[in-house]
């Protein structure tokens, strides 16, 4: 079996091995809890409505961003391997594509995309 | 080497650099420890840990919170089989080792958000969210500084990257590689300074809800990740196992003591980062930094 | 030996996880409580094993204070410390005595808690719905529209128009009375949108009753050692500051001030000094602090003492008198306002306070209604500098990220036992 097999199994190994400890001791508590116990915690002070909310994710322009430069991510794995064999070609054509990507991330910045508050 | 050796090694790094690392935090905590009760304070502190029962919140999400220690732990250890330990192995040899680890150490953003989510308290919530931030801002230049290692190796295995190094240490060669490297892996870990989803301004962010063996299997995982971030560290950029007289594994482990003691150490004597600095900061300057070191590397490598 | 005695047996001399309840009078005893050895004070209840209460509480505590017991995780154990006994939560070990006594009872109940020597103490409020289940699914889900309903008998949240005008989700919440990242006892109702917030109202109680009146207090009605004055000034300014390097995640250096504070000596002036260079060297002002908390310009902040000499306010009671005069006492000032101009400010007169009390002599200050307190000038029957302060927290506050907001709020030194806002006593 070759390393990526032995890296599935060793990430379903991990998995289960936390999991099972996490869930075997969940399901094994001295007693039910109560319900003032289960209260979650702001302070002290009862919440009045449930946290998950649709939460406003203010930075969604920075995360916009992330994905474009993500995409590039991908193509450089390979780009990378290949660079010593096809040289000088390489680092322009790759220069070209990530200058317009920061051309991008620099107008994000000039509109602010990277505060929120 | 079988499957089950590599399992087994896995444990031994990953167990005994988590312990490392929770002595040698504690020993820098500024309470006056002695190194002998430090050395026992991780036992101790899992003990009660353990004893101490799980609590719940009224309606969390059960299933996605047992789930995400476990996925953090699982994700620490598939990076680390990665990188060779002691010499050429099976999992250093994976032909795209980097991608692997560059993809698991991505992927602890779901596990840090849903850890938060499920507990359906604000302040876990807040923390998850926040972590979401952190990690889109830094992760293209940790992929990125990672990659870099890949251009004068001419391969994406981790394997073949340390050998790459018998001459000359990567450290080097790529110097802006190993900064960006352990800040970045910091913040991906939300080790301090960059500790956001478990900051004292949330009391605790991600964890506040969780106690007992929840909170006890999510620091082991992270301590987990951690170390495995050290181990890559070590592998990328200080040459590996490569090193005279002693056998490779020990130059493996003393490396990766070394990164795990600079963070332990960063992460207790720097302040934490707000979160609107930090976005700005890993795309103003990280990003450019990391993109600086890909083609100034690869003009070297030309 | 099973595996539960022999866990209980690695635990029982681990650091004693604490979720202190800090009440009146008490806020400088349990600075020194964090320097006892073998006590861990944490933010949250879920992780602790033993709930402290210190000092004088009011009524309005008792509901609050039950709930955090009851959210602590167990094997539980209440201790309560300070002069007479509690009525908010009436179970559990009391204490009277200094902080070493507290932290031996802190240990030993710990100990036998976590062995079963003694019982954990059972949950304090009663075991029903606060507010019944309305929901019709499984899960409660049912009812009008994506957000019907009111799974396990709390609704979803407001929507409220954002600044860009879109509705969106709006989480109310109120956070306090015992989140560490506060002032003890303040209670804020915070809008959320997002992590930021969009409304902040003070809660209009006061769970902190009034402790016996501080050295200030009585300097408004008798002369004081200006000696005296000086080195409770440094103390207070100090355990602040190390308040500060705790909501940053300095803890190390929150540690050092907090020993500092307990330990500084008159004259000392170099001592605070070298503290204050660590934390520049800790990054605090860039990392954490730059810009933050600076306050509207039509607000009148001239009796906050340190908060208006940080903005560069010359405005300090002391340069009035006489005794201060005569050791040649000088204003500090700092530019910028914000957050990291308060701390360093602070720093420069915990520094300054410690040298004055070294050269001060017997000389004696104040005793005319008037006192330059550490968190400003204290005035008799003029609002109290807390009182200014948690009047403003609306204006300063809207808008900020939630990290933001939390050191905005620690870089004004709100004391709840000066608020006035329901308090009896003040």
């Amino acid at each position: 079996m070759g390393g990526m097999g032995a890296a599935l199994l060793v990430f379903l190994a991990a998995l289960i091995a936390i999991g099972v400890t996490h869930w075997v001791r969940a399901e094994t508590g001295e007693r039910e809890l109560t319900v003032p116990e289960r209260v979650p915690f702001a302070g002290g002070v009862e919440p009045e409505f449930h946290a998950w909310n649709r939460f406003h994710i203010r930075y969604y322009a920075m995360a916009l961003l992330f994905l474009a430069f993500d995409m590039e991510m991908v193509f450089m794995y390979p780009w990378a391997v290949v660079f010593v064999r096809e040289g000088l070609l390489a680092l322009i054509e790759m220069l070209m594509f990530i200058l317009i990507l920061v051309v991008g991330m620099v107008y994000a910045w000039r509109e602010k995309s990277f505060e929120w508050a | 080497m079988t499957v089950l050796g590599i399992l087994v090694q896995v444990i031994l790094m990953l167990a005994g650099g988590a312990y490392a690392l929770a002595v040698a935090d504690r020993l820098l905590s500024g309470s006056g420890t002695r190194v002998r009760s430090a050395l026992t304070y991780p036992v101790k502190r899992l003990s009660f840990l353990l004893l101490q029962p799980i609590t719940t919140t009224e309606r969390p999400d059960y299933g996605a919170w047992i789930l995400a220690p476990a996925l953090l732990g699982a994700l620490a250890a598939v990076g680390a089989v990665a990188v060779p330990i002691g010499g050429p192995s099976p999992g250093g040899d994976i032909a795209t080792g980097l991608v692997l680890f560059g993809a698991a150490m991505l992927i602890v953003l779901v596990a840090v958000f849903i850890f938060g989510f499920a507990a359906n308290s604000v302040f876990p919530m807040v923390g998850g969210y926040r972590f979401a931030a952190v990690v889109l801002s830094v992760g293209i230049p940790f992929s990125l500084v990672v990659l870099t290692t890949a251009i004068p190796a001419e391969s994406l295995s981790v394997g073949v990257i340390v050998e790459a190094q018998s001459s000359l240490w990567f450290l080097v060669e790529q110097p802006l590689g190993l900064p960006i490297y352990l800040v970045t892996a910091a913040a991906i870990a939300f080790w301090g300074p960059f500790d956001l989803p478990e900051g004292a301004d949330l009391a605790g962010g991600i964890v506040v809800e969780a106690s007992g063996t929840r909170l006890a299997m999510w620091r082991i995982s992270r301590a987990a990740l951690m170390v495995t971030l050290a181990l890559m560290g070590q592998a990328v950029f200080l040459g590996g196992y490569l090193g005279p007289v002693l056998p490779g594994w020990l130059w493996t482990v003393a490396k990766t003591a070394l990164l795990l003691l600079i963070l332990a150490l960063t992460g207790r004597t720097i302040a934490r980062i707000r979160v609107q600095t930090f976005v700005w900061f890993g795309w103003v300057v990280l990003l450019p930094l990391a993109l600086v070191d890909v083609f100034l590397s690869g003009w070297i490598a030309l | 030996m099973g595996l539960r005695s022999g866990l209980a047996y690695m635990a029982k001399t681990s650091d004693v996880p604490v979720f202190v309840v800090v009440g009146g009078g008490y806020r400088s005893a349990v600075h020194r409580l964090r320097l006892a050895g073998g006590i861990k004070i944490v933010a949250s209840p879920r992780h602790a094993a033993v709930l402290l209460i210190a000092g004088s509480l009011t009524e309005a505590a008792t509901e609050s204070v039950q709930h955090v017991h009851d959210q602590m995780a167990g094997p539980r154990h209440t201790v309560s410390w300070g002069p007479s006994e509690h009525t908010v939560v009436p179970v559990g070990t009391h204490v009277i005595g200094d902080v070493a006594d507290v932290a031996i009872a802190i240990r030993k109940q710990f100990h036998d808690v976590v062995t079963g020597a003694i019982p954990a103490e059972p949950p304090l409020l009663d075991n029903v719905d606060a507010v019944e289940w309305r929901g019709v699914g499984p899960y409660g889900h049912g009812g009008a529209g994506m957000t019907g309903g009111t799974p396990y008998g709390r609704p979803l949240t407001l929507r409220a128009p954002s600044r860009d005008r879109l509705e969106l989700d709006q989480l109310p919440v109120v956070i306090g009375p015992w989140f560490a990242g506060f002032p003890t006892g303040l209670s804020l109702r915070i809008s959320l949108q997002g992590d930021v917030a969009q409304a902040v109202e003070v809660v209009a109680t006061n769970p902190i009753a009034a402790g016996s009146r501080s050295i200030f207090d009585q300097a408004l009605h008798e002369p004081i050692p200006i000696h005296d004055l000086e080195m409770a000034r440094a103390t207070h300014l100090l355990e602040w500051m190390a308040d500060a390097l705790a909501i940053a995640g300095v803890d190390r250096l929150a540690l050092r001030a907090d020993r500092l504070a307990s330990t500084i000596v008159p004259g000392d002036a170099g001592s605070v000094e070298r503290l204050a260079a660590a934390t520049r060297r800790s990054l605090l002002r860039p990392m954490t602090m730059r810009t933050v908390g600076v306050l509207p310009d039509d607000v009148d902040t001239s009796n906050l003492g340190p908060v208006a000499r940080a903005a560069g306010v010359p405005n300090d009671r002391r340069t009035l008198e006489q005794g201060y005069r005569d050791i040649d006492f000088r204003v500090v000032t700092r530019t910028g306002g914000d957050a990291w101009a308060r701390f360093e400010q602070r720093a420069a007169e915990a520094a300054q306070a410690v040298d004055l009390a070294g050269r001060a002599g017997d000389r004696m200050a104040f005793g005319n209604g008037e006192v330059e307190a550490p968190d400003g000038l204290r005035k008799a029957g003029s609002p109290s500098p807390a009182d200014i302060s948690i009047s403003m927290l609306d204006a300063l506050l809207t808008g900020m990220e939630w990290g933001d907001l939390v050191t905005a709020v620690q870089s004004l030194d709100i004391d709840m036992e000066d608020v006035s806002v329901g308090n009896p006593a003040v």
